[in-house]
């Protein structure tokens, strides 16, 4: 299991790297995709294959959809590069931040659950069935207002 | 071959996620393109995801619940984030966000 | 009944408002009907109460108003005797009163204010005479000094009303201050402010007699300005600038009965404090000052005034000498024939339009019923048999001539005698002689203004004809003294000075314009004319003390130490803004950056406190 880890570990830092630090933004957006698709992979391997597929559908499917249709409205440009070693402290720092405190708090693996599709809908309708009403209202709320942003600047143009 | 985890320790992903959220940070950071912004801070939500998922493994369904809202909010997030790139870019370019500087004194 | 006697205070307090918002969207003269019903009621409660009182009941109720802490501030009544008396006989005058304001009030553009007022004005009276501790009692007192403001300001638009409510209401919020000190002094003493507690525990000598008697004086302090004592008094000559009823209400009914009554209430508390003596040479003091001032004095009103204040002094006299039953007594008898000579006086002022007695004359054939009225008034307030003032005041000579001072004696036989001179005075000067120009426009009053004087007639004499009775509520153990010698002395006395008053204001042998050139009589007619010059120090020392040494150095205080730290406030802010603006470059990125390393930093500052 350490190999089979290492490897999608391997995958998934290359890709993140990859996608912040490739100038061709069609290859930023190959190297996101991939990367959605092994956390999904990450997913299905914990045993949660309906999160698996959402991070499938919503991320690798929407979101990179998306983006390439940004990409493709705006143009596909070369942008240039902004060494920044302030930035680069702040995440490393954070890195070792996290690492520190992952053993600090002497975290200890018990065996994993085996949480079914059930569990997640019985536990999802008794805790958070009421979450589910402001997360709509602001969903509405959020896609309205991009809708009227891009409405009103194409009012502008014509 | 088995790919299914079971009894791995914590601290793996823990560090997939502090990984992830230390590239997304320094590409938040570091980057001038709206567009690498978008993706550094997917990075960084993609990161936390992946934490709450092991933790559910540990204490239970909520992480996992927890982790359902969190894509669906990132994935509008995206959305409106694109939306003010497409605006904005034809005025300023690609690389607005350091010429919106006008919360100056 | 205890709710009934809640209700009849509350009533009128809360109802004021209503009164004045009802009678302002439908008719404004709908007030009068109000105010008349809600003080009807009151009255008619109070009188059942001392009818129950005197057949031996007592009303007593008490709750914790509220509480914090262990310091319970309790709130109730306690009606006895002595309450029972100035209760009734408040709600009864304010009810008269407030039926004859109909005609006085006539042409007055605003009356719904006005009812508001004097129903506010009675409530707060009724609440302070049944109230039984001294808190509630204090809080009337206070509502009732609020309510003398607005009625005696009531002609707002005129400078000299306006100025008079401010005078009154400073003078008797000055005596306040003294109030409070000696309640707060008396409840750290003591621990309660019940009035039956602190009474028996001075019938006990459990208070250490220092305090009493610095809390004591401080209290008769307030007594002192509410009820028009020396050296506290002006206010109560300026309160004539209100309309009569108002006049007839404070010195009647309501107002400076409150300070007379406060140490009737605490007399045994008195008694203990040993201070009585104080209190008598201070009635005595104000009694001389006012009947002097009421000789020479030529408007209706101010005559009535000076002679309330001489009145309210030979109370404070009965009082100091000991005797709880004169004082009272005499206060109710006083408020009686007052009420009826202000009601009389209104009925002059109102149908002649004039307030200098000596610009009237005649009326006695053109108002024959108020003349009447009028004269019995007249013949209450100089002690004539049978009307009532006649045996309280005769008691209080007594009492006076039985103190065993000659000084405080020969000031309260100088007012006794001389009330029959200015009484006389005034009323020969209003009606004989030949009608002058004002009085020839003058007609008999309504029906509505002559009932109330009428009844209020028929009660001086009842009063005087039961006077055992009365005096049995007050006190059981008190009875007028019959003393022989000292009555011939007074009456004979007073047969001089109303020989005096006949030649000069009847017969008009001489003008008394002319005695006016005599240089000596001339500086003796301006002394009695401004009381002694005591307003006229008090003016000095609150313009040289107050105005010219105190509120230079606040000005001064605030100028250089207030702006100052105001203005480094200011000045700190803006350095601080020069220094501090230069990290807002407003570069989102920046933001960021800090925003994360602060997020790190918390983190280990976690790690290090835990």
């Amino acid at each position: 299991m350490l190999l089979y880890f290492s490897i999608l570990y391997l995958i998934i830092i290359a890709t993140a790297i990859a996608a912040i630090e490739l100038t061709n933004l069609i290859w930023v957006l190959v190297a996101f995709a991939v990367l959605l698709t092994e956390i999904a992979l990450f997913y299905f391997s914990l045993g949660f294959p309906l999160l698996g597929a959402f991070q499938l559908a919503i991320y690798a499917g929407g979101v990179a959809i998306l983006v390439l249709f940004a990409i493709l409205t705006i143009g596909e440009r070369e942008e240039e590069k902004r060494e920044s070693k302030l930035a680069a402290g702040v995440a490393i720092a954070l890195f070792i931040t996290g690492v520190i405190a992952s053993i600090w708090t002497g975290l200890t693996t018990k065996p994993y659950l085996q949480i079914s599709l059930e569990e997640i809908g019985r536990v999802f309708v008794d805790k958070y069935a009421i979450l589910i009403i402001p997360l709509a209202f602001t969903a509405a709320g959020i896609v309205f207002g991009a809708y009227y942003i891009l409405s009103k600047k194409l009012n502008r143009e014509e | 071959m088995n790919f299914q985890f079971s009894h791995e320790p914590m601290f793996w992903f823990l560090l997939v996620t502090f990984s992830l959220v230390a590239i997304g940070i320094y590409g938040l950071l570091a980057r001038k393109s709206i567009l690498k912004m978008i993706i550094s801070v997917e990075i960084v939500v993609n990161g936390a995801n992946v934490g709450l998922a092991a933790f559910a493994t540990q204490h239970g369904a909520d992480g996992v619940i927890i982790a359902f809202f969190a894509i669906a909010l990132a994935a509008l997030e995206v959305a409106v984030g694109l939306t003010l790139l497409i605006v904005l870019a034809r005025k300023y370019g690609i690389t607005f966000p350091e010429k919106l500087n006008n919360l100056k004194w | 009944m205890e709710k009934l006697i809640y209700l009849s205070v509350f009533l009128p307090i809360f109802g004021a408002p209503l009164i004045w918002f009802i009678s302002h969207y439908t008719n404004k003269w709908l007030s009068w009907y109000m105010s008349l019903a809600i003080t009807g009621f009151s009255a008619l409660v109070a009188l059942t109460t001392l009818w129950n009182v005197v057949n031996g009941h007592i009303y007593e109720n008490s709750f914790t108003w509220f509480q914090f802490g262990d310091v319970k501030v309790p709130f109730g009544i306690y009606v006895d005797g002595i309450s029972a008396l100035i209760y009734a006989m408040a709600a009864f005058l304010g009810f008269l009163i407030v039926m004859y304001s109909r005609g006085y009030m006539e042409h007055d553009e605003s009356p719904h204010r006005f009812f508001m007022k004097v129903t506010f004005f009675i409530g707060s009276m009724l609440g302070l005479t049944v109230s039984d501790n001294i808190l509630a009692l204090f809080i009337f007192w206070e509502f009732m000094g609020l309510a003398s403001y607005l009625l005696i300001a009531y002609w707002y638009y005129k400078d000299s009303a306006a100025d008079a409510g401010l005078k009154a209401f400073l003078m008797t919020k000055f005596a306040d201050g003294f109030f409070l000190a000696g309640l707060v002094l008396l409840w750290l003493v003591t621990g309660t402010l019940n009035i039956q507690e602190i009474n028996h525990m001075a019938e006990l000598a459990a208070i250490p007699l220092f305090a009493a008697a610095a809390s004591a004086l401080l209290m008769f302090g307030g007594a002192v300005g509410k009820s028009a004592q020396f050296p506290l008094f002006p206010w109560l000559l300026d309160a004539m600038e209100g309309p009569t009823p108002v006049s007839a209400l404070i010195h009647a009914a309501t107002m400076v009965n409150a300070g007379v009554f406060l140490v009737g209430r605490l007399f045994p508390f008195y008694e203990y404090s040993g201070i009585l003596y104080v209190i008598m040479a201070i009635g005595a003091v104000s009694a001389f000052i006012a009947v002097l001032g009421a000789t020479v004095h030529r408007e209706i009103k101010k005559i009535i005034a000076f002679s309330t204040m001489e009145n309210l002094g030979l109370m404070f006299v009965g009082l100091g000498a000991g005797s709880l039953a004169a004082g009272l007594f005499h206060l109710v008898s006083h408020a009686t024939f007052k009420a009826l000579l202000f009601l009389a006086a209104g009925n002059v002022i109102h149908f002649t339009h004039e307030k200098d007695a000596f610009k009237l004359g005649g009326l006695l054939k053109i108002m024959p019923v108020t003349a009447a009225l009028f004269l019995i008034g007249i013949l209450s307030l100089s002690g004539i048999p049978p009307f009532s003032g006649f045996y309280s005041k005769e008691w209080i000579v007594h009492e006076a001539k039985m103190a065993g001072d000659p000084i405080v004696f020969a000031f309260v036989l100088t007012a006794a005698v001389l009330t029959i001179f200015y009484g006389f005075r005034l009323w020969f000067r209003i009606f004989t002689g030949e009608p002058t120009e004002a009085a020839k426009h003058a007609r008999e009053a309504y029906p509505i203004m002559l009932i109330p004087i009428g009844i209020l007639a028929v009660l001086t004499f009842l009063i005087g004809l039961f006077h055992k009775q009365i005096v049995e509520i007050i006190d059981k153990h008190a009875h007028i003294p019959h003393d022989w010698a000292l009555t011939i002395l007074v009456f004979s006395l007073m047969a001089v000075a109303f020989f005096m008053a006949w030649l000069l204001y009847y017969n008009r042998v001489i003008d008394t314009q002319q005695l006016l050139r005599d240089p000596i009589l001339a500086i003796l007619n301006k002394t009695f004319y401004n009381a002694f010059f005591v307003d006229h120090i008090l003016r000095w020392l609150s313009k040289n003390f107050v105005v010219e040494f105190l509120a230079f150095i606040f000005h001064w205080i605030d100028r250089n130490v207030y702006d100052y730290i105001v203005n480094g406030v200011a000045k700190t802010a803006l350095w601080a803004w020069e220094k501090a603006r230069v990290i807002q470059t407003g570069n989102l990125i920046h933001y960021l950056t800090i925003f994360v390393s602060g997020a790190i930093i918390l983190y280990y500052l976690y790690l290090v406190i835990l």
